[in-house]
Protein backbone atom coordinates (compact mmCIF):
# COMPACT_ATOMS: atom_id res chain seq x y z
CA UNK A 1 0.00 0.00 0.00
CA UNK A 2 2.91 1.93 1.04
CA UNK A 3 4.90 1.58 -1.97
CA UNK A 4 2.63 3.46 -4.20
CA UNK A 5 2.49 6.94 -2.18
CA UNK A 6 5.90 6.93 -2.01
CA UNK A 7 6.42 6.67 -6.07
CA UNK A 8 3.57 9.24 -6.50
CA UNK A 9 5.23 11.72 -4.15
CA UNK A 10 9.14 10.96 -5.96
CA UNK A 11 7.02 11.73 -9.03
CA UNK A 12 5.50 14.65 -8.27
CA UNK A 13 8.70 16.32 -6.81
CA UNK A 14 10.44 15.19 -10.06
CA UNK A 15 7.53 17.13 -12.17
CA UNK A 16 7.97 20.31 -10.55
CA UNK A 17 11.19 20.52 -11.53
CA UNK A 18 13.14 19.51 -7.98
CA UNK A 19 15.43 16.72 -7.61
CA UNK A 20 13.85 13.66 -5.29
CA UNK A 21 16.53 12.29 -2.63
CA UNK A 22 16.08 9.65 0.26
CA UNK A 23 17.54 7.49 2.09
CA UNK A 24 17.34 4.49 -0.24
CA UNK A 25 19.49 6.36 -2.77
CA UNK A 26 22.54 4.68 -0.49
CA UNK A 27 21.08 1.31 0.28
CA UNK A 28 23.77 -0.86 0.47
CA UNK A 29 26.26 1.62 2.11
CA UNK A 30 27.81 0.97 5.25
CA UNK A 31 27.53 4.00 6.82
CA UNK A 32 24.58 3.94 9.42
CA UNK A 33 21.35 4.53 8.03
CA UNK A 34 20.44 7.61 10.16
CA UNK A 35 23.43 9.24 8.98
CA UNK A 36 22.79 8.86 5.77
CA UNK A 37 19.61 10.36 5.94
CA UNK A 38 21.00 13.60 8.27
CA UNK A 39 23.67 13.76 5.46
CA UNK A 40 20.80 13.64 2.78
CA UNK A 41 18.86 16.01 4.89
CA UNK A 42 21.68 18.24 5.02
CA UNK A 43 22.36 18.86 1.63
CA UNK A 44 18.46 19.23 0.69
CA UNK A 45 16.57 22.57 0.79
CA UNK A 46 13.15 20.83 1.36
CA UNK A 47 12.46 18.28 3.09
CA UNK A 48 9.01 15.65 2.94
CA UNK A 49 7.50 13.75 5.94
CA UNK A 50 4.63 11.68 5.47
CA UNK A 51 3.37 11.23 9.28
CA UNK A 52 -0.01 8.99 8.15
CA UNK A 53 1.52 5.62 8.63
CA UNK A 54 0.89 6.44 12.64
CA UNK A 55 -1.19 2.84 13.48
CA UNK A 56 0.05 -0.19 14.46
CA UNK A 57 1.10 -2.94 12.28
CA UNK A 58 2.63 -5.86 11.59
CA UNK A 59 3.11 -8.82 13.53
CA UNK A 60 3.93 -7.01 16.73
CA UNK A 61 1.32 -4.45 16.03
CA UNK A 62 3.86 -1.57 16.76
CA UNK A 63 3.70 1.72 15.16
CA UNK A 64 6.85 3.18 13.03
CA UNK A 65 8.51 6.08 14.18
CA UNK A 66 11.17 6.62 11.57
CA UNK A 67 9.44 9.46 10.10
CA UNK A 68 8.84 11.48 13.35
CA UNK A 69 12.44 10.81 14.18
CA UNK A 70 13.40 12.31 10.74
CA UNK A 71 10.79 15.31 10.52
CA UNK A 72 12.56 16.00 13.92
CA UNK A 73 16.06 15.98 12.34
CA UNK A 74 14.44 18.36 9.98
CA UNK A 75 13.12 20.83 12.63
CA UNK A 76 16.59 21.29 14.06
CA UNK A 77 17.94 21.58 10.46
CA UNK A 78 15.13 24.64 9.97
CA UNK A 79 16.41 26.12 14.01
CA UNK A 80 19.91 25.94 13.14
CA UNK A 81 19.26 27.37 10.37
CA UNK A 82 18.12 30.15 11.06
CA UNK A 83 20.92 31.70 13.06
CA UNK A 84 23.63 29.69 10.29
CA UNK A 85 21.98 31.44 7.07
CA UNK A 86 21.81 27.90 5.90
CA UNK A 87 17.83 27.32 4.97
CA UNK A 88 15.83 24.66 5.32
CA UNK A 89 12.03 24.17 4.64
CA UNK A 90 9.78 20.81 5.33
CA UNK A 91 6.24 19.97 5.50
CA UNK A 92 4.46 17.25 7.26
CA UNK A 93 1.92 15.23 5.79
CA UNK A 94 -0.61 13.99 7.57
CA UNK A 95 -4.23 11.88 7.68
CA UNK A 96 -7.20 13.23 6.98
CA UNK A 97 -9.43 14.60 9.73
CA UNK A 98 -7.08 16.14 11.79
CA UNK A 99 -6.24 12.85 13.97
CA UNK A 100 -2.58 13.99 13.74
CA UNK A 101 -3.60 16.77 16.35
CA UNK A 102 -3.41 13.76 18.72
CA UNK A 103 -1.02 11.36 17.85
CA UNK A 104 1.84 14.59 17.42
CA UNK A 105 0.03 17.99 18.73
CA UNK A 106 3.08 19.82 18.69
CA UNK A 107 2.57 20.03 15.27
CA UNK A 108 -0.39 22.54 16.32
CA UNK A 109 -0.10 25.59 13.90
CA UNK A 110 1.26 24.55 11.07
CA UNK A 111 -1.63 23.52 9.72
CA UNK A 112 0.08 20.32 7.84
CA UNK A 113 -1.53 19.22 4.42
CA UNK A 114 -3.47 16.01 4.82
CA UNK A 115 -3.96 12.98 2.24
CA UNK A 116 -6.14 9.99 2.28
CA UNK A 117 -3.78 7.30 1.36
CA UNK A 118 -4.04 7.66 -2.12
CA UNK A 119 -1.79 9.24 -4.89
CA UNK A 120 -4.08 11.26 -5.85
CA UNK A 121 -4.27 12.91 -2.66
CA UNK A 122 -0.51 13.20 -2.29
CA UNK A 123 0.06 14.35 -5.51
CA UNK A 124 -2.10 17.21 -4.59
CA UNK A 125 -0.58 17.86 -1.28
CA UNK A 126 3.03 17.81 -2.14
CA UNK A 127 2.06 20.13 -5.96
CA UNK A 128 0.34 22.68 -3.31
CA UNK A 129 3.54 22.45 -1.01
CA UNK A 130 6.21 22.37 -3.53
CA UNK A 131 4.59 25.23 -5.52
CA UNK A 132 4.49 28.21 -3.14
CA UNK A 133 8.18 27.28 -2.29
CA UNK A 134 10.45 30.47 -3.75
CA UNK A 135 12.34 27.37 -5.73
CA UNK A 136 9.27 26.29 -7.69
CA UNK A 137 9.76 27.94 -11.13
CA UNK A 138 6.59 27.96 -13.87
CA UNK A 139 5.79 26.75 -16.25
CA UNK A 140 5.21 23.20 -14.96
CA UNK A 141 2.36 20.31 -14.99
CA UNK A 142 -0.47 20.88 -12.87
CA UNK A 143 -1.38 18.49 -10.28
CA UNK A 144 -3.95 16.99 -12.82
CA UNK A 145 -1.60 16.31 -14.97
CA UNK A 146 0.81 14.97 -12.80
CA UNK A 147 -1.76 12.62 -11.62
CA UNK A 148 -2.68 11.62 -15.51
CA UNK A 149 0.94 10.45 -15.82
CA UNK A 150 1.03 8.52 -13.19
CA UNK A 151 -0.50 5.34 -14.07
CA UNK A 152 2.28 4.83 -16.77
CA UNK A 153 4.93 5.30 -14.10
CA UNK A 154 2.82 2.50 -11.50
CA UNK A 155 2.99 0.54 -14.87
CA UNK A 156 6.61 1.06 -15.48
CA UNK A 157 7.65 0.37 -12.20
CA UNK A 158 6.31 -3.00 -12.13
CA UNK A 159 7.29 -4.23 -15.29
CA UNK A 160 10.90 -3.30 -13.35
CA UNK A 161 9.76 -5.13 -10.63
CA UNK A 162 9.42 -8.18 -12.39
CA UNK A 163 11.97 -8.02 -13.97
CA UNK A 164 13.96 -7.00 -10.69
CA UNK A 165 12.76 -10.31 -9.32
CA UNK A 166 9.92 -8.19 -6.79
CA UNK A 167 12.67 -5.73 -6.07
CA UNK A 168 12.86 -2.20 -7.21
CA UNK A 169 15.94 -0.12 -6.32
CA UNK A 170 15.69 3.66 -5.95
CA UNK A 171 17.88 3.91 -9.42
CA UNK A 172 15.57 1.82 -10.66
CA UNK A 173 12.64 3.99 -9.73
CA UNK A 174 14.31 6.91 -10.40
CA UNK A 175 15.08 6.65 -13.95
CA UNK A 176 11.43 5.41 -14.70
CA UNK A 177 10.35 8.43 -12.69
CA UNK A 178 12.83 10.58 -15.27
CA UNK A 179 11.43 8.87 -18.33
CA UNK A 180 7.86 9.83 -17.31
CA UNK A 181 8.59 13.11 -16.15
CA UNK A 182 10.21 13.39 -19.68
CA UNK A 183 7.13 12.13 -21.62
CA UNK A 184 5.40 14.83 -20.08
CA UNK A 185 6.99 17.78 -21.91
CA UNK A 186 6.83 21.25 -21.36
CA UNK A 187 3.54 22.92 -19.83
CA UNK A 188 1.99 25.98 -21.47
CA UNK A 189 1.24 27.86 -18.84
CA UNK B 1 -17.35 39.80 -7.92
CA UNK B 2 -14.54 40.91 -5.67
CA UNK B 3 -10.69 40.74 -5.65
CA UNK B 4 -9.23 38.46 -2.76
CA UNK B 5 -6.49 40.44 -0.80
CA UNK B 6 -4.17 38.16 0.57
CA UNK B 7 -1.92 39.63 3.37
CA UNK B 8 0.05 38.74 6.36
CA UNK B 9 -1.06 40.17 9.28
CA UNK B 10 1.92 42.40 9.69
CA UNK B 11 0.49 43.87 6.86
CA UNK B 12 -3.45 45.21 7.85
CA UNK B 13 -2.93 48.61 7.68
CA UNK B 14 -1.28 48.31 4.30
CA UNK B 15 -4.19 46.10 3.26
CA UNK B 16 -6.53 48.87 4.52
CA UNK B 17 -5.09 51.73 2.82
CA UNK B 18 -5.47 49.73 -0.53
CA UNK B 19 -8.61 48.87 -0.02
CA UNK B 20 -9.50 52.28 0.15
CA UNK B 21 -7.83 53.24 -2.75
CA UNK B 22 -9.45 50.43 -4.77
CA UNK B 23 -13.30 51.43 -3.91
CA UNK B 24 -12.70 54.96 -4.57
CA UNK B 25 -12.11 53.33 -8.22
CA UNK B 26 -14.89 51.13 -8.05
CA UNK B 27 -13.03 47.78 -7.64
CA UNK B 28 -14.69 45.86 -4.66
CA UNK B 29 -12.01 43.89 -2.32
CA UNK B 30 -12.57 41.25 0.10
CA UNK B 31 -10.61 40.87 3.06
CA UNK B 32 -10.60 38.81 6.19
CA UNK B 33 -10.41 40.86 9.03
CA UNK B 34 -12.99 43.06 7.92
CA UNK B 35 -15.23 41.09 5.72
CA UNK B 36 -15.49 37.80 7.89
CA UNK B 37 -19.06 37.20 9.66
CA UNK B 38 -18.73 37.03 13.24
CA UNK B 39 -18.78 33.81 14.35
CA UNK B 40 -18.11 32.08 10.83
CA UNK B 41 -15.32 29.87 10.78
CA UNK B 42 -12.16 31.19 9.13
CA UNK B 43 -10.68 28.63 6.85
CA UNK B 44 -14.39 28.05 5.27
CA UNK B 45 -15.54 31.72 4.51
CA UNK B 46 -11.59 32.27 2.82
CA UNK B 47 -12.05 29.19 0.80
CA UNK B 48 -15.71 30.55 -0.21
CA UNK B 49 -14.01 34.20 -0.98
CA UNK B 50 -11.59 33.09 -2.96
CA UNK B 51 -14.22 31.04 -4.96
CA UNK B 52 -16.20 33.68 -5.76
CA UNK B 53 -13.24 36.34 -6.49
CA UNK B 54 -12.46 37.51 -9.29
CA UNK B 55 -8.54 38.13 -8.83
CA UNK B 56 -6.00 37.95 -6.39
CA UNK B 57 -4.08 40.86 -5.37
CA UNK B 58 -0.88 39.60 -2.72
CA UNK B 59 0.19 41.58 -0.32
CA UNK B 60 4.01 40.15 -0.31
CA UNK B 61 6.69 40.86 2.57
CA UNK B 62 8.75 42.01 4.30
CA UNK B 63 11.34 39.60 4.26
CA UNK B 64 10.85 36.22 6.02
CA UNK B 65 8.39 33.99 6.72
CA UNK B 66 4.98 34.61 6.18
CA UNK B 67 2.08 34.39 8.84
CA UNK B 68 0.71 31.08 8.72
CA UNK B 69 -3.16 32.18 7.66
CA UNK B 70 -1.63 34.11 4.67
CA UNK B 71 0.08 30.67 3.65
CA UNK B 72 -3.75 29.11 4.24
CA UNK B 73 -4.82 31.01 1.78
CA UNK B 74 -1.73 30.76 -1.15
CA UNK B 75 -2.01 27.15 -0.71
CA UNK B 76 -6.03 27.31 -1.30
CA UNK B 77 -5.07 29.91 -4.22
CA UNK B 78 -2.66 27.05 -5.78
CA UNK B 79 -5.27 23.98 -4.62
CA UNK B 80 -7.96 25.28 -7.55
CA UNK B 81 -5.30 25.91 -10.00
CA UNK B 82 -6.17 29.45 -10.37
CA UNK B 83 -2.22 30.03 -10.66
CA UNK B 84 -2.32 28.21 -13.91
CA UNK B 85 -5.02 30.21 -15.59
CA UNK B 86 -3.48 33.06 -17.10
CA UNK B 87 -6.84 35.16 -17.77
CA UNK B 88 -7.12 35.12 -13.80
CA UNK B 89 -5.35 38.06 -12.61
CA UNK B 90 -2.68 37.19 -9.87
CA UNK B 91 -1.43 40.12 -8.70
CA UNK B 92 1.67 40.61 -6.08
CA UNK B 93 2.60 43.73 -4.22
CA UNK B 94 5.91 43.63 -2.93
CA UNK B 95 6.24 45.50 0.65
CA UNK B 96 10.22 45.88 1.24
CA UNK B 97 12.58 42.47 -0.54
CA UNK B 98 10.80 39.94 0.01
CA UNK B 99 11.20 36.58 -1.43
CA UNK B 100 8.25 35.50 -3.72
CA UNK B 101 6.57 32.68 -3.67
CA UNK B 102 7.12 30.19 -6.72
CA UNK B 103 3.78 30.24 -8.01
CA UNK B 104 3.64 33.94 -8.82
CA UNK B 105 7.24 34.46 -9.82
CA UNK B 106 5.82 34.66 -13.88
CA UNK B 107 3.14 37.02 -12.66
CA UNK B 108 3.75 41.33 -12.82
CA UNK B 109 5.01 42.49 -9.48
CA UNK B 110 3.82 45.84 -8.39
CA UNK B 111 5.88 47.35 -5.41
CA UNK B 112 4.33 49.56 -2.46
CA UNK B 113 5.83 52.11 -0.31
CA UNK B 114 4.88 53.56 2.60
CA UNK B 115 3.72 56.86 0.97
CA UNK B 116 0.20 57.87 0.13
CA UNK B 117 1.06 57.96 -3.71
CA UNK B 118 2.63 54.92 -3.76
CA UNK B 119 -0.92 53.09 -2.64
CA UNK B 120 -2.30 55.18 -5.21
CA UNK B 121 -0.46 53.70 -8.02
CA UNK B 122 -0.81 50.53 -6.81
CA UNK B 123 -4.31 50.73 -6.90
CA UNK B 124 -4.40 52.34 -10.20
CA UNK B 125 -1.89 49.22 -11.47
CA UNK B 126 -4.40 46.60 -10.37
CA UNK B 127 -7.35 48.39 -11.78
CA UNK B 128 -5.29 48.04 -15.40
CA UNK B 129 -4.27 44.27 -14.54
CA UNK B 130 -7.94 43.60 -14.27
CA UNK B 131 -9.19 45.52 -17.73
CA UNK B 132 -6.48 43.35 -18.61
CA UNK B 133 -5.54 40.28 -17.06
CA UNK B 134 -3.25 38.54 -19.57
CA UNK B 135 -1.05 41.56 -18.61
CA UNK B 136 -0.46 40.01 -15.31
CA UNK B 137 1.75 37.67 -16.41
CA UNK B 138 5.14 38.44 -17.07
CA UNK B 139 6.26 37.07 -21.10
CA UNK B 140 10.27 37.26 -19.59
CA UNK B 141 9.89 35.16 -16.16
CA UNK B 142 7.72 33.16 -17.60
CA UNK B 143 10.67 31.98 -20.40
CA UNK B 144 13.08 32.38 -17.57
CA UNK B 145 10.97 29.75 -15.91
CA UNK B 146 10.97 27.61 -18.74
CA UNK B 147 14.73 27.65 -19.20
CA UNK B 148 14.99 26.56 -15.54
CA UNK B 149 12.68 23.65 -16.01
CA UNK B 150 15.18 22.90 -18.63
CA UNK B 151 17.93 22.71 -16.52
CA UNK B 152 16.18 21.18 -13.62
CA UNK B 153 15.03 18.13 -15.67
CA UNK B 154 18.88 17.91 -17.46
CA UNK B 155 20.09 17.84 -13.71
CA UNK B 156 17.75 15.09 -12.81
CA UNK B 157 18.87 12.99 -15.37
CA UNK B 158 22.75 13.48 -13.99
CA UNK B 159 21.73 12.49 -11.36
CA UNK B 160 19.89 9.51 -12.14
CA UNK B 161 22.83 8.58 -14.41
CA UNK B 162 24.67 8.87 -10.82
CA UNK B 163 22.69 6.46 -9.43
CA UNK B 164 22.77 4.29 -12.10
CA UNK B 165 26.50 4.10 -12.48
CA UNK B 166 27.07 4.27 -8.42
CA UNK B 167 24.36 0.75 -8.73
CA UNK B 168 26.37 -1.12 -11.19
CA UNK B 169 29.27 -0.18 -9.28
CA UNK B 170 28.30 -1.83 -6.02
CA UNK B 171 27.11 -4.56 -7.67
CA UNK B 172 30.39 -5.34 -8.99
CA UNK B 173 32.06 -5.10 -5.46
CA UNK B 174 29.27 -7.43 -4.10
CA UNK B 175 30.03 -9.73 -6.87
CA UNK B 176 33.74 -9.75 -6.18
CA UNK B 177 32.72 -9.98 -2.28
Amino acid sequence: MFAPLFHAAVLTIAALGFTPRCARETEGESDPRIDRIAKGLRESKYSIHDLSRFQSEGPDNLPRFNMPLELGMALSLRYQGKSSGVSHNWVALVPYGFVHQKFISDLAGFDPPAHEQTPASVIKAISGWLTIQPDYSAPAPSPKAILEAYPRLAELLEEAKIEGLGHLTWPVIVKNVERVVTAMGEPAS
Amino acid sequence: MHLFISHSRVNSAAAFRLCDELRKRNVNTWLDVRDLEPGAAWDQSVISAIQAAAGFVFLIGPPGPGDRWQTFEWQQIVDHEYYLDPSKPLIPVLIGDPEMPGFLKTRQALVLRDTPISCEQVAESIVDALKNPASSVDETKLERGREARRRALESFREYSLTLEAEDIKRAGIRAIE
